[in-house]
């Protein structure tokens, strides 16, 4: 029982059921509401809606809601203008659209939300399946974890979009990869930078495990 | 005849087995273990526990029959008694009992006990029902006290590709050594001590009134947004802070520092590369 509750927090760690609100005095706002789908037209429970503006910027926390068993959503507090709805449920291989790497030139919705209006009916699209690239980082003459690693995606059309974070604390990784021809570099202070020697494609819901070996510049 | 079991009273004698010959037999009956219909013959305990799945606060009580098989069944659980009313209040609902956890208010994690009514634990046909009294314990964490960055993400977003987003994630910690994790929904906001103009001229929103914090994980997203002036441009924020909002009182649980965003660079609190790893102090 001690395990399984462990195991049950990190799964509530990792979702958002709530949907967060901003209200600050000088922005109006509406609601969109509306449903998700897969590209073949399925209805998607449980996945993150997230209204993003078009004319302005919001800074802080995530703002979303999630869909019903049905795909439906409802975003409530939306500011009023041009808005940008993106679903993802990265969890089941759907990447997230709210950034480039992923997105590519998928045409995503874009909605005109009117003050204390429900702007209805918004149908939304997520992505195609992506694959699941794991991993770990190690020293090469060691094997041990590399703990200032860090690691770069870059999408092979379009080089300047890019997504750079850390790997886990272990040195491990695990990351959703866009259908589409990817770069992977790796740095770390002290060691050389490390970079896949071909361009990475995965199809939808393919696994590939990768070792990465960081050779030391000393 | 006296007949005796390793299980006391709770042993069972049964005669569930058809032998034709030396080589062939069959089982009569319904087949051992499982619950839920499977007509498994021993329930070896039940027990309590709170499933916190759901990532709002209250959460659902569960009793759980354990099965001989080493499966087991997950049913609501109803007339639960906590063992401390100040950190879990139990409350009946339609759906079973719902527990509020409250942090608590020392900073500490604590385990607090949970009792259920006595519940039948055998369900077997061939066999009479037992009544054991399931228990359980429930991790409270205390209130929140500090962050753990968790994640730290430099990319680009969809409706401006060209500008940089810095996404940062702040895991929710007590005041416990080691820290537990508070991973209910904690209402929190940010604040600053001074916001610069943004020479971008994008309309900024922040996170400065009180919303929930699903599972304890706060993900700041810095940026400008679309640069249209053309050039470096963006904003300093000084000194933001995360407040945890509780009963009107507002805590400052983390000071992350000064935030300089610009479209082509985005810095937290001097630092351009990964903060991933760092506590955050008050």
């Amino acid at each position: 029982m001690h395990y399984r509750f462990f195991l049950v927090l990190a799964v509530a760690a990792g979702i958002g059921l709530a949907q967060t609100a901003q209200k600050p005095d000088d922005v109006r706002y509406g609601s969109i509401s509306g449903i998700v789908a897969d590209a073949s037209g399925v209805p998607i429970r449980d996945a993150k809606v997230y209204d993003e503006p078009v004319d302005s910027v919001r800074i802080g926390k995530d703002h979303f809601a999630v869909t019903d068993p049905n795909g439906r959503f409802l975003i409530a507090n939306v500011p009023v203008g041009k808005v940008m709805v993106i679903a993802t449920k990265t969890e089941d291989g759907y990447p997230d659209a709210r950034f480039a790497l992923y997105s590519g030139d998928a045409v995503l919705p874009t909605v005109d939300v009117k003050a204390g209006q429900v702007t209805s009916d918004v149908a939304v699209k997520l992505l195609t399946k992506g694959g699941r690239l794991h991993g770990k980082i190690v020293d090469s003459r060691s094997g041990l974890r590399v703990p200032t690693a860090r690691i770069t995606l870059s999408r092979v059309d379009h080089p300047n979009w890019t997504l750079e974070t850390d790997p886990e604390s272990d040195g491990s990784f695990d990351f959703l990869i866009p259908a589409r021809p990817m770069q992977i570099r790796v740095s770390a202070v002290g060691y050389k930078t490390w970079v896949h020697p071909a361009s990475v494609l995965l199809a939808p819901r393919e696994q590939r495990n990768l070792t990465i070996p960081l050779e030391g510049t000393k | 005849m006296l007949l005796s079991g390793r299980n006391g009273h709770l042993s069972k004698l049964s005669f569930d087995k058809l032998i034709h010959n030396a080589d062939e037999s069959d089982y009569v009956g319904l087949p051992g273990g499982g619950g839920g219909g499977g007509g498994g013959c021993f329930t070896e305990t039940a027990s309590l526990f709170v499933d916190f799945s759901s990532g709002s606060n209250p959460y659902h009580v569960m009793l759980e029959y354990n099965w001989e098989d080493g499966s087991f069944e997950d049913v609501p659980a109803s007339s639960i008694v906590s063992g401390n009313s100040a950190m879990v209040q139990i409350n009946a609902s339609a759906n079973g009992d719902m527990a509020t956890i409250i942090p608590a208010a020392d900073g500490q994690g604590h385990l607090v006990a949970i009792n259920g009514p006595p519940t039948s634990v055998t369900d077997c046909p061939a066999c009479s029902a037992d009544n054991v009294t399931p228990t359980g314990t429930v991790p409270v964490p205390g209130n929140p006290a500090q962050l753990l960055v968790i994640g730290d993400t430099t990319t680009f977003p969809t409706n401006c590709p060209n500008t940089k987003i810095r996404t940062l994630a702040y895991q929710i910690q007590d005041a416990s050594s080691p820290p537990n994790d508070v991973t209910m929904d904690v209402p929190t906001k940010e604040q600053f001590a001074m916001k610069s103009a943004n020479s971008c001229n994008t309309a900024i929103t922040t996170s400065e009134t009180c919303t929930g914090t699903p599972g304890g994980i706060i993900h700041d997203t810095l940026t400008v947004g679309c640069n249209s002036v053309g050039g470096s441009c963006g904003y300093t924020y000084s000194k933001q802070q995360w407040v945890w909002c509780h009963e009107g009182i507002s805590t400052v649980i983390g000071t992350v520092g000064d935030l300089i965003v610009h479209n082509n660079a985005i810095s937290v609190n001097g630092s351009f590369t990964s903060i991933k790893g760092t506590i955050i102090k008050p």
